[in-house]
């Protein structure tokens, strides 16, 4: 069960931690929720498309899928150090294997996830935080079409830094998935990085209410097989590496922002369908 | 009598009301970095009676305040009001005009 945790190995992680210079809290990454910054008694709603494209030709069959994610995300801060956290996707999937076409829509598999900041050591305009976070996945999905039925757990650790030209955040996060009517999603555990880097900032159009960031993201992804009636599915798990280029435009009281993911390694196992890319746009309003 | 009527008249038209005057804190922020940063700040500030507008910059980690003659920060409750936010209040200065426009 927990081979996914042995998969990310110490250097590992640390490796791709170090990909990018140190990191912080505030304009927050594109692919993750996680470091979503909120403050007591306030709000923080982000509202996130994202496109991602499937396709590969097996056994001389073409298949290909396009998944659309509407996602929504609350955050509340109920005190100074806590933060609490609702994620609901609304799922839409094409698939057309071999000209077999099938298509599912609905609610996908919300999550719940508290955030509590165990350190913080600020100056004069830099910060560095750390935050364990822990959460719920609830099966609000359609099982086995937008979601799998089971009610899964995960847990893990944000660290953020920030200064007034860069904000650098990263996790690590392990995914224990349970099983549902006999179908069990394999374990995953993940690092992921982010490096929002000040463009113009000698330009008026981007002072003080209003910054341009330059984004980079990387993420990695270990999922374990996963098991069907007891049976270890081997086309099922492996290993994924996405870079993520994106740009964000950051008033004070919303950010706009956009990335396209482009997985630079996809060693997936058997017949697993690959991703070919996953583009992402999101509005995030604080209130 | 014409003269001594219109003197005291003219003198009220004219003259610019005084009300009382503004003064300005600079407050030393640590840990503000970004606009969101700034506006979780100004929005706290705004519900201080008196505050009229609040100015950052983000280089140097100062917070101004323009506010009536007659609201008083205190240290305890700008550190308060901070940690609220997620920020560290450091220490203030007391300037008996406001610099900064809104």
């Amino acid at each position: 069960m927990y081979s996914a945790l042995r998969a990310l190995t110490i250097p590992t992680i640390v490796g791709l931690s170090f990909l990018m210079p140190f990191s912080a809290a505030f304009a927050a990454a594109i692919t993750f929720n996680t470091a979503l910054p909120v403050s007591k008694g306030e709000l923080i709603f982000r509202e996130q498309i994202t496109v991602t494209r499937s396709s590969d030709t097996f056994s001389g069959i073409s298949r290909d899928a396009t998944t659309v994610k509407s996602i929504s995300v609350l955050g509340f801060g109920p005190t100074r150090k806590l933060a609490v956290f609702g994620i609901l996707p609304i799922v839409n999937i094409e698939r057309d294997i071999g000209g077999i076409k099938s298509d599912a829509s609905g609610l996908g598999d919300a999550t719940l996830f508290v955030r509590f900041e165990t350190y913080r050591n600020d100056s004069p305009g830099r910060t560095v935080r750390i935050a364990p976070f822990a959460g719920l996945i609830v099966p609000t999905g359609r099982e086995g079409q937008t979601g799998d039925g089971s009610l899964d757990v995960f847990g893990g650790l944000i660290f953020t830094a920030a200064t007034i030209n860069w904000v650098f955040d990263s996790q690590v996060k392990y995914i224990i998935n349970s099983e549902a009517n006999g179908f069990q999603r394999g374990d995953s555990a993940s690092v992921d990085a982010s490096l929002q880097y000040r463009l113009f900032s000698d330009r008026d159009f981007a002072k003080i209410d209003r910054y341009i960031y330059g984004v980079i993201e990387a993420n990695l992804t270990y999922f374990d097989n996963n098991e069907l009636a007891g049976f270890v599915d081997p086309n099922s798990g492996g290993t994924q590496i996405w870079i993520s280029p994106g740009i964000q435009f950051a008033a004070k009281r919303w950010i706009a922002e956009t990335a396209i993911r482009i997985p630079v390694v996809n060693n997936l196992n058997g017949s697993t369908l690959e991703q070919d890319y996953s583009f992402v746009v999101s509005l995030r309003f604080n209130f | 009598m014409f003269k001594k009527t219109l003197i005291p008249i003219g003198l009220i038209v004219f003259s610019t009301p005084v009300w009382a005057d503004d003064i300005q804190y600079d407050l030393q922020v640590d840990g503000i970095t970004c606009p969101f940063c700034v506006a979780t700040s100004e929005k706290a500030l705004r519900k201080t009676d008196g505050v009229k507008f609040v100015s950052a910059d983000l280089d140097s980690g100062i917070i101004s305040v323009c506010a009536e003659e007659q609201v008083e920060f205190t240290d305890e409750q700008l550190t308060e009001l901070f940690l609220d936010k997620g920020f560290t209040y450091r220490s203030m200065s007391k300037l008996n005009q406001c610099t900064i426009s809104e």
